[in-house]
């Protein structure tokens, strides 16, 4: 069992550690995306 | 037991940011000029927002029920789940298998692929296959939804409340019944009445701006939620009685091995497991709320980035809720009194009232004020699955079996045509769901009701997509044959309910399933194969 419990004890450390990095740069960078996102579809009848 | 942090200023938290998020759902729906704005957002989503709306998209509220439901269950060998999605999600993502070529055809919607592919028939099967499972796979929302608002903001505490002002006022035990049994009915009205006010904000917001809204708003999720679950864990780890140690040791102690091997004889068990990667691995291309992320990317590339870069996300969306979980179980493990509610025959048996445990964990660790925040985010999160799933069956309906349909009579439906329709339809599943989720009851693994539900379409489906984009010889009898097989999945919902808790029933019925709709999709695509395109043409 002391194994398992390591191995969940990793899984976390790394799944939860690479999810919060990940937010820190798509938080920003998503909210750059959606401001392009209105310009492409402010172009609307043009595109 | 049930009394939560959870006052005044975090109702007012709440009301603000979901009025807020709703304004602006409804605000975009200017950007809105044709039907691929409406359906696809206009194919403009860049990689950082896609993987931010794609994994909003998957964290929903009913994802961190059901998480939290059988992790309080079945304790860290719940969390292989998360493993084997963000497996999945790495391998789609590196390889772009499927999700690149279904990008570069320009699509709107999976069904779409049938007809290009096979044919028209096909298409509008499809079509109703998905749209029939997708609508009862949201079925349970509502009612999960309710639990959690009930719980998170101490509602739940309201019957106990009355029930002891019966009695301690000398009444009769029928008075002090007849007051629980009102004040329950009460705090049933009020929680069924804020989740249908949730329902149709989402309904309204959703309607106007379609995915446009849906994009905004699941990136708003994203980013609170983030935030929301953060804190969670953050105030679970540090809180002197939980703490990673002592959840370990309270599962250690009660649940044995089978709360830490997912592979244990009386955990989920090698077959489950199996049946679980290969149904994640269908979903994540199939699942038309989330595949359709692959439809909403700028490019190919964009595609595979957002599958890859979610990855991480598929891991923490069953992974954090089942680590709360597993604070509820120290939290409960230590008070008899909730012993007494959870666990009625014991801490190594079955739980009673296991979607309790996480809000109410949460309404007691959370300080006001925060935990305003996470309730919002997690309505916020309840409100963005809604708004995906109904946008997507909706698409469905009018893109894959009325345009189909009506184009078969000669009649073209216009842009704007196509986006009047999706809006009923959106409404029509709307009012659907509301019924649904009144009557119908809690099963006791509501991970093996969406598993199920989402059977019916995704075994037909992964074989006819895969099959039809490697297989030169698949034939559109052989796709019929395979997606009419995903309606076996259905019988299990008439199981009683301990045989749907017996895990390596459902993982051999699941993995039939499978190996049945790639025979059907095999033997039927060799016996009658189609016409070639050319000369049928000709013909």
């Amino acid at each position: 069992m002391a194994g398992w419990v390591t191995f969940w004890k990793i899984a976390c450390i790394i799944g939860f550690g690479s999810f919060f990095v990940l937010a820190l740069v798509v938080i920003p960078l998503g909210a750059k995306d959606l401001l392009a996102l209105f310009r492409h579809l402010g172009g609307g009848e043009d595109r | 037991m049930f009394e939560t942090n959870f006052t005044q200023i975090d109702w007012w938290i709440v009301a603000v940011y979901l009025v807020g998020v709703g304004i602006l759902g409804v605000v975009v729906h200017r950007y809105i000029h044709n039907v691929s704005d409406y359906i696809v957002g206009g194919r403009g989503s860049r990689t950082a927002l896609n993987t931010a709306t794609f994994i909003g998209t998957g964290l929903g509220l009913v994802t961190i029920m059901y998480a939290a439901i059988d992790g309080f269950k079945m304790g860290f060998s719940f969390m292989i789940l998360g493993l084997i999605g963000m497996m999945s999600g790495l391998i789609l993502g590196s390889t772009g298998f499927v999700i690149k070529r279904l990008r570069g055809l320009n699509l709107m919607t999976i069904p779409e692929y049938h007809e290009r592919r096979y044919n028209r028939g096909v298409r509008i099967f499809a079509g109703v296959v998905c749209a029939v499972a997708g609508i009862v796979n949201m079925g349970l929302f509502p009612k999960m939804g309710a639990t959690f608002i009930t719980y998170a903001t101490g509602m739940g505490r309201n019957e106990v409340v009355a029930a002891a002002e019966g009695g301690n006022a000398g009444a009769s035990d029928d008075a002090a019944r007849d007051a629980e049994a009102a004040a329950a009915a009460k705090q049933k009205f009020t929680v069924n009445v804020i989740t249908s006010l949730l329902i149709v904000l989402v309904l309204v917001y959703t309607v106007m701006g379609g995915m446009v809204s849906v994009i905004v708003t699941d990136y708003m999720q994203f980013v609170i939620l983030s935030i929301g679950l953060g804190l969670g864990l953050y105030f679970c780890l540090v809180h002197p009685d939980l703490g990673w140690e002592n959840m370990v040791g309270a599962l250690g102690e009660h649940r044995g091995e089978r709360a830490f091997n997912p592979f244990h004889k009386d955990s989920y068990g090698w077959v489950w497991a199996i049946w679980m990667a290969i149904h994640f691995f269908a979903a994540a291309i199939c699942w038309a709320p989330e595949a359709s992320r692959s439809l909403t990317a700028k490019d190919t590339r964009t595609a595979k980035r957002t599958f890859l870069a979610g990855a991480p996300g598929q891991f923490i969306r069953l992974a954090i809720p089942a680590l709360l979980a597993i604070a509820a179980f120290c939290m409960v493990s230590k008070s008899v009194e909730m012993t007494a509610h959870f666990f009625p025959e014991g801490l190594n048996k079955d739980p009673a009232h296991a979607g309790q445990a996480l809000p109410l964990l949460l309404g007691k660790i959370v300080p006001s004020g925060l935990l305003g925040l996470l309730v919002a985010g997690l309505m916020a999160a309840f409100m963005s699955t809604h708004d995906s799933y109904l946008l997507c069956w909706s698409s469905v309906i009018v893109r894959d079996i009325i345009e189909p349909i009506t184009r078969y009579f000669g009649l073209e439906l216009s842009d704007s045509q196509q986006i009047k329709y999706t809006r009923i339809s959106i409404v029509c599943i709307g009012v659907f769901l509301l019924a649904w989720g009144i009557w119908y009851p809690l099963p006791a693994s509501v991970w093996n009701y969406m598993a199920v539900t989402g059977s019916i379409y995704l075994c037909g489906t992964i074989v006819v997509l895969v099959g039809g984009m490697y297989w030169r010889r698949a034939s559109s009898a052989g796709a019929i044959a395979a997606l009419a097989g995903g309606f076996l999945s259905a019988a299990v919902l008439f199981l009683r309910q301990d045989q749907q808790g017996d895990m390596t029933l459902m993982g051999m019925i699941g993995l039939a399933n499978y190996a049945l709709c790639a025979i059907l999709f095999v033997v039927f695509s060799l016996l009658m194969p189609d016409k070639p395109k050319e000369a049928a043409a000709g013909e």
